[in-house]
């Protein structure tokens, strides 16, 4: 399917899907200028290339697709960053029960940054993006099998770490 | 031992994909009848999907305003436009480019004063589906032989306005309770934010399927008649110009599949 875009659909599809797709991306990365580089980047070529592009999807699923292929690039050939987030990167009036949350949250985040790749990447697509294990499979050049195996030996590693 | 260890492997399979939701009906049986009644395995399968759970909130920053990321990429997309060559070429550019806009601008001047309106059109050929994100990010899905025409102002008036021809989706966002009109044929489509698949039948009929939320749909006109159409109702205007209505079961996604 042909895709008809004008700056301002561009403008209107990158508002409603910015944070997000920053989400996604900072996920698998771990570093925000990273991401947010990241989805600019994906937004860029969607633009250049729209008058060639046919998707066999929606406009959204690309972006998301892009996202997580260019973010697994990203982290295949540098590794994902280990940033810490820092507390004034948070709003209160946005994520009210941090406070109360924070200290489990960050050990949550940091637990899953420990999981050695593929099974991180594998995990946080799994759990976040709720991609099928096919998709994944798909993504990562796996096959299904091993893609299970990876998650349950990510599963088993946070059980230990996080029930401790 | 090898055979342990292969069902052993099968079991790990089947709980991971249980956690993941991707088991089916008889996946889910082969898992109920291996946990039986052995309290071990009921509780590591706890385990799994407390892990699962206590794992929902992934920490995120924030990532600034969309407004200025916006900006920046509007900014980096305008700078790839490969600048002029050498300066003669620029000189005459710049005169080509000033005469055509004067003309542009005189035309426009003239047809806006004639007709009042500049706008947007888009047809589709017989073997091609066309997506269109709409200034308001509306999405559109434009079926072969249709076309979709809109202001210029779409965006800057009260009411959102489009022009339809032939059958097309539509995912209609909310956007400051704005109306969004559909005029097709001599019917009009009112909603604030739905989905609905909008198509024409064998006798010239048009029905609107309504996927979610709210639809009017009316008949053009001083003293129109109205249908209020909720998620999963079928309306259709006739020839005639009497309204019908009826409620479906399910929606067919068969007809979303031709899109593709």
């Amino acid at each position: 399917m042909a895709v008809l875009l004008d700056i301002s659909g561009l403008e209107a599809l990158f508002k409603m899907n910015y944070e997000s797709l920053c989400s996604t991306s900072y996920r698998l990365v771990q570093d925000k200028e990273i991401a947010a580089f990241i989805v600019q980047d994906v937004f860029t070529r969607l633009w250049k290339e729209r008058a060639s592009l046919k998707l066999s999807d929606t406009v959204q699923k690309y972006l998301y697709q892009r996202t997580i292929i260019q973010s697994l690039a990203y982290t295949a050939k540098l590794g994902h960053g280990t940033a810490q987030v820092k507390v004034e990167d948070y709003s209160h009036e946005r994520y009210p029960e941090v406070e109360l949350l924070k200290d489990v949250r960050r050990s949550v985040d940091q637990t899953i940054n420990t999981i050695p790749e593929p099974s991180r990447s594998i995990y946080i697509l799994a759990r976040y993006e709720h991609l099928k294990f096919e998709d994944i499979a798909s993504l990562l050049n796996l096959n299904t099998a091993t893609v299970e195996a990876q998650m349950s030996a990510a599963l088993l590693k946070l059980r230990r770490l996080i029930n401790k | 031992m090898y055979m342990e260890q292969t069902a052993d492997n099968r079991m790990w399979s089947l709980m991971v994909r249980y956690i993941s939701n991707e088991l089916n009906l008889r996946e889910t049986d082969e898992l109920l009848s291996w946990l039986g009644n052995v309290p071990a395995r009921t509780e590591l399968l706890k385990e799994l999907r407390e892990t699962w759970d206590k794992s929902r909130d992934f920490q995120l920053p924030r990532f600034g305003d969309p407004q200025i990321a916006w900006n920046n990429l509007r900014n980096s997309i305008e700078r790839r436009e490969p600048p002029a060559r050498h300066l003669l070429y620029r000189k005459y550019k710049i005169i080509t480019i000033a005469a055509v806009s004067l003309i542009v601008v005189i035309c426009v001047l003239f047809l806006g004063l004639r007709y009042g309106r500049h706008s947007y059109s888009i047809d589709t050929a017989g073997n091609e589906n066309v997506e269109i994100i709409l200034p308001d990010g509306s999405f559109t899905w434009l079926s072969e032989n249709a076309s979709l025409k809109y202001k210029r102002s779409f965006f800057d008036v009260q009411q959102r306005e489009i022009l339809l021809r032939g059958d097309a989706y539509f995912e209609i966002k909310g956007y400051a309770r704005r109306d969004f009109n559909i005029h097709a044929g001599k019917a009009v489509i009112n909603t604030k934010g739905a989905r609905f698949y909008v198509e024409h039948g064998p006798a010239n009929e048009l029905k609107v399927l309504v996927k979610s939320g709210t639809v009017v749909l009316g008949l053009d006109g001083k003293d129109r008649q109205q249908q209020l159409l909720n998620a999963l109702d079928e309306g259709t205007l006739y020839q005639d110009g009497s309204i019908g209505k009826m409620h479906l079961d399910n929606f067919p996604d068969e007809k979303l599949k031709k899109r593709q």
